[in-house]
């Protein structure tokens, strides 16, 4: 008895971890509700088995002692109404038994009232956002194990699919209110340890609640299938103690302003390549691959691609903005100036690229402030020397550094001396062409010529070839009555300026006019007054 | 016994048309299968095209449990795997489990009430020869640019509007089409049953296949152009600017689960409920005693597809719809588990002090009993809508679903043709290599199944390319259990082909000895056009009341 109970022991403990995580039911959970929801789910779960227990033992009784082998012979009968209602009444009972704390249970899991904080989360494709609502912090949590183990080139830890860069920090004892949305397709949000599950809806909110028991890391993951890289989103909750949580809180907060100085000073090369290469293997190597090839033509190679070793503008462009169509996602609003500008970089030198490119966060950061691709190009540093801008492009001595502060009221043509108006109209047009193309086209189609009579033509029409306010009005508000929408909540006053610009001068409209962000502005204060 | 042949007054017992052999030519056997419209030949090609799709449909379950045999396995890249979950999905449900049960109401409908043949069978041939335009179309999508549908076969939006592949706008035109031929198959069957049922097969006579067909019937006439609204809603959204689907624009991604599932609830049904059916004439047979309860089974029957109606919300308790909302889809839905109870303790009241013997069909029509009450209980379970918040999206799902649809529906289908077969090609098939057939069926199909309660209890969520080291064992077992059930279906392939092809034993007309009803009454195989004269009141009520007292007492 000994030796068996020992070999059995050696055998289990030999067998490794996965085996021991290996379970066969629900979890209890850590909250109370999760513990709730476990009593509703065996007692079911019960009930059914003494169901099956009973109809099945009479199918196998019948099957042995009622065969025609055992000379058993046919009885005649073939209704019994009594029999029929008791065994319709009975399962009607029960049910109702069943049903009564399954109500009671949901009407708790649903009232949200009362929360201690709430936490804002996101669905993305493919990773969570987290916004904590009272302390303003903020992040993406990605998946983090290595691609290397996701393809069989590493042996794979225990946190396998499991771990992310940024885990949910929640502290105990707290009602926790979630509130859950989408940023693109329908996710859901479940911690199984939470009880839990909520589906991300885009342009919705779902609520949910929890109470955390006990300290612990508890996983979970997405559970809507929501694209290709549905699996890997998955989900961490770190629960702490109220002082563990006010701790982690506020080095977050520091994290933040930490990140601002990081983004204006100088960067080395070296800087750029390590924090990039970590940056491409956590974001962008699911879909590129680890070694750059990619997995052509749904996600393309980016070793020797001509983006990535051609002019830098459309490189950043295309890590910024995205490719509207592909699975290519815009990425300005996940990543950090440092983040954006390392990645890049690294992707133009790795893998044999070795174009020698530098791209600073001060530029991206510029670029983000809503100024031009050349401006930010031209942007230096506060601290240190500024390596040389890329090739191809015009050097200035325009000292942008600090460009936040001072752009309010300063005009593409004014800040930078190197742009002449035949630049500035350049540039708008091909900031406008990007506008257009994202959110015009699909009606008034790329060529302008719409799909009237719903999607009037653009070219050569009387709006966009007559007096630029009209036009700008009609963009701005709308057509009521129309499919012509509002775009003045939907744009920036650079965007507007530079779509208008690009419509009044593509497709030979050629009206030479040129709009700058500040008629945009003028026109939003003067909207109130302003007749149709 | 000659007595009663003559009595339905057909001179040509055996008669077969001669394009049916392609010793006549192969125009014209060509041409005979594309034009005709009787129905036991359009019956055959349901059923064959439904075989053909349970490979294909299969080998794509393949396809899926060797992504998941081990973590990180990537003979497929994620999109790729999407693709096969999605197609999968679609061919089981359009291309086998429908295509079967209207193959089999084709041949056996017409025979059970007394008629002669369809109602409309001219487009009972049309609504067959849709389906391999449906289904080329289906498969071309798979090779449009950007990729086949990657979806999920429940289309959700706005991962099927916004975020789909061109061959999208394929998919949607081959739903059309299948949906067209299921909606006109419905009218034909209830035109037939309505109709052409022989002077005294009154309604309260009327086999429970019969029954069965008839209700499934109004569910698809019901519930398809639901479908059709909805997927065109999505081409819509799609192509033509509007926003049904999309919050920007004043739409709702949860309006498009509402509709889809107002579909997709009777959709089950329709899959299930000629199960029951099949299984209301296979036990009584090898039972030798009559159906328990026939009219509790009848209005089991009509009350489960009435209910059927008003439960699609269950399939959405995590979407976000009001408390209140998911309380009432909580009630109604444990409520459809008590005339589901009832058709079980009939079929076992059945079963009690009858004289039971065990061929094929009744191992699988028990063993349907069993699996499908098995589904049924995790049904039950993702009632409970606080316990479904675990289990929604996660292999728990999938085990259930695939237990009443795998387990259940096809089980059934397997017992229909091993049941009907002799009576269809006048052969017997092959006892032994049935039996095999059925055991290793049923040991495949529950460690493919089984241990999938399990992953999804323990976390693992649906429609993932790969999963956590926690879920590597029990994945490595549905992989095995996978295969050992896809390849016995070859067995049951080559059973098929022998007894159709081959010179198998003879069937008489009775072929079981507990065997009731009209289509018993014909020879094996039956005359191409039976019932040209109804049958005599003698023989049916003969068939239909009497037939357990009277015929097996006095043997």
């Amino acid at each position: 008895m000994r030796s068996v109970q020992s070999t059995l022991f050696a055998l289990l403990a030999a067998s490794g971890s996965a085996f021991a995580d290996t379970t066969l039911n629900l979890t209890p959970g850590v909250s109370p509700i999760s513990r709730d929801v476990y009593e509703l789910h065996m007692t079911i779960f019960w009930i059914c088995v003494v169901i099956g227990v009973v109809v099945f033992g009479a199918m196998f009784y019948s099957m042995f002692y009622h065969r025609k082998s055992r000379g058993a012979k046919a009885a005649h009968f073939h209704s019994h109404p009594v029999l029929e209602v008791t065994w319709t009444i009975i399962p009607v009972i029960i049910l109702v038994i069943m049903a009564i704390p399954a109500t009671k249970v949901l009407f708790n899991m649903n009232d949200e009232e009362a929360p201690a904080m709430t936490v804002k989360v996101t669905g993305y494709q493919w990773k969570w956002h987290y916004e904590y609502m009272e302390d303003g912090v903020k992040f993406f949590s990605n998946l983090s194990t290595p691609s290397d183990q996701m393809h069989n080139l590493a042996p794979k830890t225990a946190s396998y699919l499991r771990d992310v860069d940024h885990p949910l920090v929640l502290p105990i004892h707290k009602k926790i209110r979630f509130l859950i949305t989408s940023n693109d397709v329908n996710h859901a949000w479940w911690v199984p340890a939470f009880a839990v599950k909520r589906d991300a809806i885009g342009g919705f909110i779902n609520e949910a609640w929890t109470k955390i028991d006990k300290p612990g890391t508890y996983y979970g993951q997405c559970a809507e299938l929501c694209g290709v890289n549905h699996a890997f989103m998955p989900i961490v909750v770190i629960a702490t103690t109220e002082e563990g949580y006010k701790e982690w809180v506020a080095k977050q907060k520091g994290e933040v302003s930490q990140g601002a100085m990081e983004s204006t000073r100088t960067w080395t090369m070296q800087e750029l390549m390590a924090n990039g290469e970590k940056v491409y293997g956590r974001i962008c190597a699911a879909c590129h691959q680890p070694t750059g090839l990619g997995s052509p033509p749904t996600f393309p190679a980016l070793k020797g691609s001509k983006i990535a070793t051609g002019p830098v503008e459309a490189h950043i462009e295309q890590v910024m903005n995205g490719k509207p169509g592909t699975a290519m996602q815009a990425f300005k609003g996940q990543l950090s100036d440092a983040e954006i500008a390392s990645v890049i970089t690294f992707e133009r030198n790795a893998w044999g690229n070795n174009t020698g490119t530098m791209v600073q966060p001060i530029q991206i950061k510029t670029l983000r402030d809503g100024k031009s691709m050349s401006e930010a190009l031209a942007a230096k540093p506060t601290a240190g020397s500024a390596p040389a801008p890329t090739a191809g492009e015009k050097v200035t001595t325009a000292p942008a550094a600090s460009a936040t502060a001072t752009v309010a009221t300063a005009t593409p043509e004014k800040a930078a001396e190197a742009l002449s108006p035949a630049e500035a109209m350049k540039a708008a047009m091909q900031r406008g062409e990007k506008v257009y193309q994202s959110t015009c086209a699909v009606c008034h189609q790329p060529s302008g010529a719409g799909l009237p009579p719903t999607f009037p033509a653009l070219k050569g029409s009387k709006i966009v070839t007559g007096p630029v306010d009209a036009h700008i009005n009609q963009v701005m508000n709308g057509k009521p009555g129309t499919a012509m929408q509002a775009f003045k909540d939907q744009l920036s006053d650079q965007d507007i300026a530079d779509v208008v610009t690009y419509e009044r001068n593509a497709w030979e409209n050629n009206t030479g006019t040129l709009v700058k962000p500040d008629d945009i502005k003028a026109a939003r204060q003067n909207g109130q007054s302003k007749t149709k | 016994m000659t007595h009663e042949h003559l009595a339905h007054g057909d001179s040509h017992h055996h008669e077969s048309p001669q394009h049916h052999s392609i010793k006549n030519g192969f125009l014209p056997w060509v041409k005979g299968w594309l034009f005709t419209t009787n129905h036991k030949d359009i019956g055959t090609l349901y059923l064959m095209l439904s075989l053909l799709m349970l490979f294909y449909g299969g080998g794509m379950a393949l396809l899926i449990r060797l992504q998941l045999f081990q973590p990180g396995a990537h003979f497929f890249d994620p999109n790729f795997y999407n693709v096969l979950v999605t197609v999968h999905g679609l061919v089981m449900v359009f291309g086998v489990i429908m295509p079967a049960f209207v193959g089999l109401a084709n041949w056996m409908v017409p025979m059970m009430i007394g008629a002669p043949d369809m109602a409309l069978p001219r487009l009972n041939n049309w609504s067959f020869w849709i389906l391999p335009f449906a289904f080329t179309l289906l498969t071309i999508s798979l090779f449009i640019p950007g990729g086949g549908p990657n979806f999920g076969w429940t289309m959700y939006a706005p991962l099927s509007t916004l975020y789909g592949p061109p061959s999208t706008d394929y998919l949607i035109v081959a739903i059309h089409l299948m949906g067209i031929s299921s909606v006109l198959g419905a009218i034909n069957i209830i035109a037939t049953i309505t109709n052409l049922r022989a002077p005294g097969m009154n309604w309260m006579k009327m086999p429970l296949f019969v029954w069965a067909w008839f209700i499934t019937a109004f569910l698809l006439i019901g519930a398809m152009p639901v479908l059709a609204g909805v997927v065109t809603m999505v081409l819509f959204d799609r192509h033509f600017g509007t926003t049904f689907f999309n919050a920007a624009g004043g739409g709702d991604p949860v309006m498009y689960q509402h509709l889809f599932w107002f579909f997709g609830h009777p959709e089950v049904y329709i899959m299930i409920l000629p199960a029951f059916g099949i299984i209301s004439e296979v036990i009584p047979t090898f039972a030798r005693k009559r159906l328990f309860g026939y009219e509790f089974m009848v209005g089991a029957v009509a009350a489960i597809a009435i209910l059927s109606y008003v439960v699609w919300g269950h399939h959405m308790f995590t979407a976000g719809m009001a408390v209140g909302t998911q309380l009432y889809f909580m009630y109604i839905t444990m409520l459809i588990a008590v005339p589901t109870g009832i058709k079980v303790f009939n079929w076992v009241g059945t079963m009690w002090r009858g004289s039971m013997t065990f061929e094929t069909p009744m191992l699988f029509a028990i063993a349907f009993v069993i699996l499908f009450s098995i589904g049924g209980f995790s049904g039950l379970m993702l009632a409970i809508v606080p316990a479904d918040y675990q289990y929604q999206d996660t292999y728990f799902v999938v085990a259930h679903f695939h237990y009443v649809l795998v387990a259940g529906a096809l089980l059934s289908i397997f017992c229909a043709v091993y049941y009907w077969l002799p009576k269809w090609t006048g052969r017997y098939y092959n006892e032994t290599l049935g039996k095999w057939h059925f055991w290793l069926t049923l040991i495949g199909i529950n460690l493919t199944f089984f241990p999938m309660h399990f992953l999804g209890l323990a976390g693992m969520p649906r429609r993932i390319t790969d999963y956590a080291l926690q879920y590597a064992e029990f994945n490595a077992v549905c992989t095995i259990g996978a295969f050992l059930l896809g390849f016995s279906q070859l067995l049951f392939l080559y059973n098929l082909m022998t007894t159709i092809f081959g010179k198998g034993k003879k069937a008489n007309d009775r072929v079981w000895e507990g065997s009731h009803g009209l289509e018993w009454t014909l020879s094996s195989p039956p005359p191409y056009h039976s019932f040209n004269t109804p049958p005599n009141m003698a023989t049916l009520e003969g068939e239909m009341d009497h037939k357990f007292e009277k015929v097996l007492d006095h043997h």
